[in-house]
């Protein structure tokens, strides 16, 4: 396919961010086959506690077990296909069909049918044992984010993180005790799926001009957002990020600087490889948002919280869920580690929604962008197009600037200095692998027949 | 019926329901995305957390179903998979 080679040569044909053919492709071979994150373990503490997520169309209940497990249920009665659970958070030990009163335990069990034996004729008619919602074919967790895949030959989930898991610690595990979450706010936006994604990979291009005012009504200690030029991007595994370039210091006094307390950078020091450390301590890079294929994406920042010079960090997790070729379900949570202080969680908490969610500054000034790109990508005239995405490449896909060495920066991966595109291409370039591939047909489940 | 585990924090007081033969204190405990009612046997440590629909079912049975639990002491009454 064409479209396929254009991408990967880092031309991107202008329609394949509002084209209908595109997005049945990306449902079944990339929404259909890659890992999904769904919820953290945090979401889902005690037992019989559950939240209602969806994988593109198909919803899936996402629930602690009577016996501690996570499970991950098609959220579809067995009997007519209702919805089984329609709140979207809730306790229960067991799930009742609210058309014709089937139940489930929630482990997925069916455990009844009202007048199974006038009705079915009992184990004979209908075969009840065995019979549970059916789970997500794929199910893995990565500390404690939860994750499905469509798949049932689906790699672990390990191997698909590949060495993106050496960053995803940082966002998810600053302490032994791991992160708990808040939220999501949850809203939709006339944009397509990529953008974000790809915006939060490796755009740290339009910080300066679509975040300016951010900037002027001094929200960041920074004076100036082009300070961006000076961070470096890394690709690794499957996903790849940002990252500000922090003053001199240690690595102590550079998380200090950030508005980290000694107590959670003494767990960071407990917790965190001595590369991970090394990354900020010595090579003197914060990670800043980054993107896991295909829709996950994190944010780390740092903004003034209070009159004064000082800044407090938060993290937010957000997943670009496509509704259609142009309109995307925003989820963002914030995340903070367990053991952070309350007074922490507090102002990491309002530092957070001054950014990023529904109402966050950031949020604002970059769905602006993405709704006018998805609406003018429909048109004929976007077809003519191939949007040039190539920046940090030459003319004979030699870099502009020299990859950093392991002196410079001891993550995995791939590092520049300096505004490229490297990780945009990178992501696009998973997406065409994708795209190529056809998607095997899964094999029916019969309910309640005899084999 | 559970020995194991942490019990769920409490969310009430407890009420104390006793006679001559039993003694059981009630509470509403929440977690994270609900509220179950914790039941806790003082004397064996034995509690339980019933979540809104399973007290529900209790209010169609007969006092033969209670008779029938409670003929088979400290035990399930229908034992088995977990």
């Amino acid at each position: 396919m064409t479209v396929l080679d254009d991408v990967r040569r880092g031309m991107i044909p202008a329609h394949i961010y509002n084209d209908e053919d595109i997005f049945r492709l990306e449902r079944d071979r990339v929404f259909g086959r890659s890992w999904q994150f769904v919820a953290h373990e945090s979401e889902i503490p005690s037992p019989g506690d559950y939240v209602v997520r969806r994988v593109l169309d198909d919803s899936f209940i996402v629930v602690r077990d009577e016996q501690g497990d996570v499970r991950v249920l098609f959220n579809m009665c067995l009997h007519r296909g209702m919805q089984v659970c329609r709140a979207e958070i809730g306790n229960a030990s067991h799930f009742r069909c609210p058309y014709h009163g089937w139940s489930y335990r929630n482990d997925g069990r069916l455990v009844g049918l009202p007048f199974y034996r006038d009705a079915y004729g009992g184990e004979s008619g209908f075969r009840r044992a065995g019979q549970t919602l059916l789970p997500a074919p794929s199910l893995d967790i990565y500390n404690g984010l939860i994750f499905v895949s469509l798949d049932a030959d689906a790699p672990p989930l390990r191997d698909y993180l590949g060495d993106f898991a050496f960053y995803l610690d940082y966002y998810t595990r600053q302490s032994d005790a791991g992160i708990e979450l808040r939220g999501p706010q949850r809203w939709r936006i006339k944009a397509n799926w990529k953008i974000g994604a790809e915006n939060f990979a490796g755009d740290m291009y339009h910080t300066p001009h679509t975040h300016t005012s951010v900037v002027e009504i001094g929200l960041f200690r920074e004076p100036k957002a082009e300070k961006r030029k000076d961070g470096s991007t890394y690709w690794a595994g499957n996903g790849g990020g940002t990252t500000y370039k922090l003053p001199p210091g240690t690595f102590d006094e550079r998380l200090r600087y950030v508005g980290y307390p000694d107590e959670m950078i003494a767990r960071m020091k407990e917790t965190w490889s001595a590369a991970q450390q090394k990354v900020i301590g010595e090579n003197g890079f914060m990670i800043s948002a980054a993107s896991l294929f295909p829709n996950l994406s994190f944010v780390h920042n740092w903004p003034k919280v209070a009159d004064s010079d000082d800044v407090l960090p938060f993290m937010s997790l957000r997943l670009w869920q496509p509704v259609s070729a142009d309109e995307t379900e925003v989820l963002s949570w914030f995340a903070v580690d367990k053991q952070a202080p309350e007074q922490f969680k507090l102002l990491s908490y309002k530092a957070y929604l001054m950014c990023f969610g529904s109402s966050g500054m950031f949020e604002q000034d970059d769905v602006e962008n993405w709704v006018s790109m998805t609406s003018t990508a429909a048109g004929q005239m976007a077809r003519r197009l191939r949007l040039n995405s190539r920046m940090g490449l030459l003319a004979d896909d030699t870099t502009v600037t020299e990859a950093l060495g392991s002196d410079e920066f001891a993550g995995p991966g791939t590092a520049y200095v300096g505004y490229a595109e490297h990780n945009q291409r990178a992501l696009l370039h998973r997406w065409a692998d994708y795209l190529e591939q056809p998607i095997a047909a899964a094999d029916p489940v019969d309910i309640g027949a005899r084999p | 019926m559970r020995e194991d585990g942490p019990e769920p924090s409490a969310a009430t007081e407890d009420i104390v329901v006793a006679n001559e033969f039993a003694e059981v204190w009630v509470r509403r405990v929440e977690t994270r995305n609900g509220a179950r009612l914790l039941i806790e046997s003082p004397r064996s440590g034995q509690w339980i957390t019933l979540c809104p629909l399973e007290l529900e079912a209790l209010t169609w049975q007969t006092p033969q179903t209670f008779s029938a639990m409670i003929s088979n002491p400290m035990s399930p009454l229908i034992a088995g998979e977990s």
